[in-house]
């Protein structure tokens, strides 16, 4: 009689547990493919998660490895498309399945893809974006608050200018340069543009060549060389960083001519000398703080604007540099911020601390800066007036 | 082909060791300078930050960049900026964010300039004062 009187209490109590879980959010974490800067940029995000209590130290130890959670506080499901189109949409339904509160988008591959098929929806979930370098050429967006009401996200800035001006100044007999993306990667193509803008307004020759996948590279390449290509200037492209920049370099070192690329990390696909970004965990914090302020709901999605993040760090690759015959001066040896010699890289302080993972903190230490955080981005909200004047730069820029 | 390669690296290597000093230089692309940039405080009746600098000519657009003041490690763009220009100087106006600022820390900002001719100049630093 006790048992069936457990029973009956326990079936009682289960329409209230189910409740309880449907009423946790859930999100989806996607991002197009593999690569170690996006496991610091996820881990600064749940890092975030944890110090807000969604996960507990437990729970954030095992999401590392990216397994899907049934969390007390919050559901959280993962995806990796393996840079792979099919994949990708593949694992953008399943997230969809779980009718989500938000997603999380890492790339502009799949934030495009999200957005597409999100805008239609009636009760849309929230698309947080980060890992995107162009959301404007991509067409996720007109500007920081001209885009659709359930997306907002950290864009990461290039600088393509930079180089550009960097390679002319030291190269001035240059004038015909070659780049090369993926034609399902929107982020190179919109880099790619990029270039070719800056650098026909600098006039110089741009040849670009669009590849359907790494197996074209090299003959791609050979192409461009073949045409008078004197450089390469590559965009961020995150099918071709993965597997095409180390082959564009290896014929860039064969034949001579530089290749510049705009990651600090491409000394490691082989670059001599690189310049660019590097702040993979401030991104993912940034991107926390705003995930966590929507679940709280102390923010309106629509209201915030996109936000834009830089950062500038040297990196050498000795052993490359020594291959090529190439020397270089011990003073930016010394600035530089990743070293690579005997194949073993070496960090700066500040880049080490940015490549961290599992740093949390405590929710008291960091309410403070997290309210000064969020009283940047009310600074920075998609006011009327904003708007407007957004609107209005676009319409005079058309004109 | 091979010829050219040879000399290709030469000259790349030639090259690279002046990008080094380049770099150095703080990616000084214009030779124009934002010079005197200051910050002029908190403007209560718009509810703006202020900062100015030394008027460039031919100036095409602003970007202005903040860090630190407890909220970042990374340089955020400040968009919204409004920019006029009087006695020689360029005022941008901004709104202010520092409602929650962490008491004890200051904001870093950073101008760049980018001159109708598409150069631009390096970045200029200024601290809150």
């Amino acid at each position: 009689m006790r048992k069936h009187l457990l029973a009956l209490l326990l079936l009682a109590l289960l329409p209230l547990a189910v409740a309880q879980a449907q009423d946790n959010p859930t999100i989806a974490i996607l991002r197009f493919g593999d690569l170690p800067t996006y496991d610091v940029t996820e881990g600064a995000i749940l890092d975030v998660l944890e110090s807000y209590g969604f996960i507990s130290a437990e729970e954030n130890a095992s999401l590392h490895s990216r397994q899907d959670l049934e969390g007390d506080n919050i559901h959280i499901v993962f995806g990796s498309a393996n840079f792979d189109l099919p994949t990708a949409s593949l694992m953008l339904e399943n997230a969809l399945d779980y009718e989500p509160d938000a997603l999380i988008t890492l790339t502009t591959t799949v934030t495009q893809m999200a957005v597409n098929a999100t805008s239609d929806m009636e009760d849309p979930p929230a698309v947080f974006f980060t890992s995107v370098y162009n959301p404007y050429a991509a067409g996720l967006a007109q500007s920081p608050c001209l885009k659709p009401d359930h997306v907002t996200g950290a864009v990461s800035s290039t600088p393509y200018q930079d180089i550009l001006y960097l390679m002319l100044q030291h190269y001035p007999e240059i004038d015909t340069i070659g780049t090369l993306y993926d034609s399902s990667e929107a982020a190179g193509m919109a880099g790619a543009e990029e270039i070719r803008q800056i650098g026909e307004a600098l006039g110089l020759t741009v040849l670009d060549a669009a590849i359907a996948g790494v197996d074209e590279v090299v003959l791609a390449a050979e192409g461009l060389i073949d045409r008078g290509v004197e450089a390469f200037v590559m965009p961020i492209d995150l099918r071709m960083d993965a597997t095409g920049l180390p082959l564009v370099i290896n014929l860039g070192s064969e034949y001579g001519i530089p290749v510049f690329h705009p990651a600090l990390f491409s000394i490691e696909s082989g670059a001599a000398l690189s310049f660019g970004f590097y702040n993979y965990y401030a991104q993912g914090e940034n991107l926390g703080r705003i995930l966590a302020a929507y679940l709280n709901g102390d923010i309106d999605i629509a209201r915030t604007a996109i936000i834009e993040q830089s950062s500038e760090a040297i990196g050498v690759n000795l052993d490359m540099a020594e291959d090529q015959g190439i020397e270089i001066a011990p003073d930016i040896i010394e600035q530089a911020d990743a070293v690579i010699e005997g194949g073993e890289t070496t960090l700066s302080e500040r880049v080490q601390h940015e490549m961290r993972t599992a740093d949390v903190v405590p929710l008291e230490d960091r309410q403070l800066g997290d309210a000064g955080f969020l009283s940047f981005l009310e600074s920075q909200s998609c006011s009327p007036e904003r708007i407007a004047a957004e609107q209005a730069e676009l319409d005079a820029q058309a004109g | 082909m091979k010829n050219r390669s040879v000399v290709s690296i030469i000259r790349t290597a030639l090259a690279l060791i002046c990008l080094s000093s380049y770099l150095i230089q703080a990616q000084d692309n214009s030779g124009a300078t934002i010079a005197n940039l200051t910050f002029d405080g908190t403007d209560p009746d718009s509810n703006t930050m202020v900062v100015s600098w030394d008027t460039i000519a031919n100036t095409d657009s602003v970007k202005l960049q903040v860090k630190g003041g407890g909220i970042t490690d990374s340089w955020m763009s400040v968009d919204g900026l409004f920019i006029s220009n009087a006695g020689g100087r360029t005022i941008a106006n901004f709104q202010d964010m520092s409602t929650y600022q962490v008491s004890g820390t200051i904001y870093r900002f950073r101008v760049k300039v980018t001159l109708q001719d598409g150069s631009s100049t390096p970045w200029a630093y200024v601290d809150q004062s």
